[in-house]
């Protein structure tokens, strides 16, 4: 018997290409680990057939009346407080260019509760009215608090 | 809603109509007819055009759309690379200087921003079946920044809440500090020391300068003293009838009526000299009021300053 | 596939449970995909567990833009700038003189502009099997410097670095820790969509100004807190403790009658014994002894 060639166990890159042998139903190559997925996990509410409800725990908004309609209750529908005065300056981020501040509460135990710290806060607000702090400097990167 | 009669089985074949039916003669025209009582354009405009075939770019959506605050810059999907990667989320001692109306905005941007997210995800997720996590990682520093706001807010609670528990040992020092700072301060500091002073009135006895937004109750009634003893012993070192009333009164007013005209007097050597002197006549006619009217009679003094307030602006507005 | 996971949280219990692997089957799981990934999406290096990435500067040890010297391997001796760190495999990817592998892509992931399967990715090379690379004085010609790869760092004490906008440790040399390695100069990368800029975000806007009233409004307090939890429990009064515990029971006639005994039993005075007493049983114990000696 003659023996295989060398050639025939490198991979080609038709091989490398087919590599798991498996194929969506379009046709295209399947790449990852199985097709069938996981089963072992809870439905959720948007999956299952039309006899499945499965609801989010959630009370409903109002009730059901005689002739097919709905009343909503608007003391059982969630609302979101628009604020007073927006402040559309304020984004969601920080820039990264701005090194994250921190508080080191030197002197006072309980840090950001603590009595003594309001206390002084409030005698250099009366002292002084509305003055920035050091942290106002944007190169600031640690604050008494 | 259907109506049916009823009949017999066979009524609804003779009624049928056949080829050998005869046709209901027309209605006999009518030559009063009333013409419609109102026009509308509809009767003049409405004309039959050619059908709209349902395609995209046959729908306009207007620019101010509340849905379009689901989308950002307008776009079915944000790219990779052009999510914001590099922004970290708000630190708490960040947010620890933030006020209560800057939180609440912030708040707020930040879930509009998370809903523009969301449905990003969800398209990426179950349009595209990808399993790419990269709006989530986005809106997870978001998130993060929103419950450092909740937080911040809390923590801000219990700490007024703890500080006023243990104030009521320290009200008395505190004041004291203020006190002799505020004597001791010479002339040229006096607009400043007034600045002070309404700004120690606020945030001690909660007096608001307004005089309309105050609501009277003990510790309104116990500032007011407080403030209008500061007054004249501010003065008295520079008018001898101011010191003369302080001596007459043991260095300090009780009665509520003699303080709130005290307290309510400009801060300044002639208004506060004004004010003794009728405080004087008062003591003079024996007007004074009693500890257990307190209440009631400075709240009806602070209700007709605030009508004389309002009754001199509309005259000065007219 | 469902495509709708991503909005519940069902059966994440039990996805949980699946990534807990048992121990003796890790390398078997492993094995499995890697056999099953295609060779464009297996990495040069391990992938990492989670909890085992690199996240501070002192787990990575060099960062971006500093020279390293790859030190194993087909491309062992070739100086190299680090391009950016992969933290999916705690290594680093390097630029065009590092380590590089062709591999066939399949046309559904090719990227605009290519026309060929084959495509040339950067390999991540690990940390062991790199070393940095240093400008440092020459002793032996002053005022000139020389380049040496250093074999291992160590860090000492920390400094606010401007660059970094945080705290970074000093980078010594291990062994001459007199020699401080600086880091490099990140890149500039301007402010993103989403950011606050700089002076915005530190503007302060809130000053403690009253004791009298709160400083946030009540309605807003009920939706950050509740204040009828169930897991903010009171505090117990002497009065609630003393309603709450049972009161002594009054004792019965015989438990006192035998309380009264016992005392009177233990009244009563311990005998001693005499001296004639002591005699007699010394006298006693001698003659059994010397009658059996």
């Amino acid at each position: 018997m003659r023996p295989t060639l060398a050639n025939l166990f490198r991979e080609s890159p038709v091989s490398l290409l087919t590599r798991p042998w498996k194929k969506n139903r379009d046709g295209t190559l399947f790449y990852g680990v199985s097709k069938s997925g996981n089963r072992r996990t809870a439905l959720t509410t948007k999956q299952g057939n039309k006899t499945l409800y499965k609801g989010t725990r959630s009370s409903r908004i109002g009730k059901h009346t005689r002739y097919g309609g709905y009343t909503i209750n608007w003391a059982k529908v969630r609302t979101f407080v628009t604020p007073m005065n927006f402040n559309s300056e304020l984004k969601p981020l920080v820039s990264h260019n701005v090194p994250e501040l921190k508080h080191s509460f030197q002197g006072y135990q309980k840090g950001a509760l603590d009595a003594q710290l309001y206390f002084q806060k409030l005698r250099n607000y009366v002292n002084e009215g509305k003055v920035q702090s050091e942290a106002s400097d944007v190169k600031c990167y640690v604050e008494r608090g | 809603m259907l109506s049916f009669k009823r009949g017999l089985h066979s009524t609804a074949v003779s009624l049928a109509r056949t080829k050998y039916t005869k046709p209901k003669p027309k209605p006999k025209s009518r030559p009063h007819v009333r013409p419609p009582t109102q026009h509308t354009h509809h009767s003049n405009d409405l004309s039959v055009t050619a059908p709209i075939p349902p395609a995209a770019a046959n729908i306009v959506t207007p620019d101010d759309h509340p849905l379009w605050q689901f989308f950002a810059d307008k776009k079915y999907m944000r790219k990779f690379d052009e999510l914001d990667n590099d922004s970290r989320a708000w630190s708490i001692p960040e947010l620890r200087r933030k006020s209560f109306d800057d939180l609440h905005s912030l708040w707020y941007t930040s879930l509009r921003e998370r809903n523009v997210l969301a449905r990003e995800n969800h398209l990426l997720k179950n349009d595209m079946g990808s399993n790419q996590d990269s709006y989530e990682a986005v809106a997870e520093k978001i998130r993060t920044s929103m419950w450092r706001i909740r937080h911040v807010l809390s923590e801000r609670d219990w700490a007024f809440k703890k500080a006023n528990e243990q104030f009521d040992s320290h009200k008395n020092k505190f004041l004291q500090e203020f006190e002799t700072d505020f004597l001791e301060a010479p002339i040229v500091e006096d607009e400043e020391c007034f600045e002070k002073l309404t700004r120690l009135q606020s945030s001690v006895f909660g007096i608001s300068e307004f005089i309309d937004e105050n609501i009277v109750d003990r510790t309104f009634v116990d500032g007011m003293k407080y403030v209008a003893n500061l007054k004249l012993k501010k003065f008295a070192s520079r008018s001898d009838d101011i010191r003369e009333l302080l001596e007459q009164s043991n260095h300090s007013i009780s009665d509520a009526g003699e303080a709130f005209v005290v307290f309510t007097a400009e801060n300044s050597e002639t208004a506060v000299k004004e004010a003794s002197d009728v405080v004087k006549e008062l003591r003079s006619k024996g007007n004074s009021v009693s500890r257990y009217d307190e209440l009631e009679t400075v709240n009806d003094y602070v209700k007709q300053l605030a009508a004389a307030q309002v009754e001199k602006n509309v005259v000065s507005g007219v | 596939m469902s495509g709708y996971q991503h909005l519940s949280k069902a059966g994440s219990r039990f996805l949980k449970q699946v990534e807990n692997r048992p121990k003796h089957l890790v390398d078997h799981f492993k094995k499995f995909e890697e056999k099953s990934m295609p060779s464009f999406l297996v990495p040069s290096i391990p992938r990492v567990e989670d909890e085992e990435r690199f996240k501070s500067v002192r787990e990575w040890k060099y960062m971006p833009g500093d020279r390293v010297v790859v030190t194993k391997g087909k491309w062992k001796g070739q100086v190299c700038l680090i391009h950016q760190h992969d933290k999916e495999t705690n290594g680093f990817v390097l630029d065009e003189n590092g380590p590089t592998k062709t591999v066939p892509v399949p046309k559904q992931f090719w990227s605009e502009g290519q026309n060929s399967h084959m495509v040339t990715f950067p390999m991540a090379v690990s940390q062991n099997d790199v070393k940095l690379v240093a400008d440092i004085d020459d002793q032996k010609a002053p005022g000139e410097t020389k380049t040496v790869a250093v074999r291992d760092i160590v860090f000492r004490g920390s400094y606010y670095d401007e660059a970094y906008k945080k705290l970074m440790p000093f980078r010594c040399v291990s062994g001459q820790e007199d020699l401080v390695i600086p880091w490099p100069q990140p890149e500039k990368k301007p402010d993103g969509t989403l950011a606050t800029s700089p002076e915005v975000a530190r503007e302060q806007t809130f000053w403690v100004s009253s004791i009298a009233q709160s400083p946030i409004p009540q309605g807003a307090l009920l939706t950050i807190r509740n204040p009828k939890s169930k897991f903010r429990r009171g505090v117990l009064t002497a009065r609630d403790i003393g309603k709450l515990v049972a009161p002594k029971m009054p004792l019965t006639k015989t438990k006192k009658s035998y309380i009264a005994e016992k005392q009177q039993l233990a009244a009563r005075p311990k005998r001693k014994l005499s001296d004639d007493e002591r005699e007699l049983i010394g006298s006693k114990v001698f003659e059994y002894y010397s009658q059996n000696a």
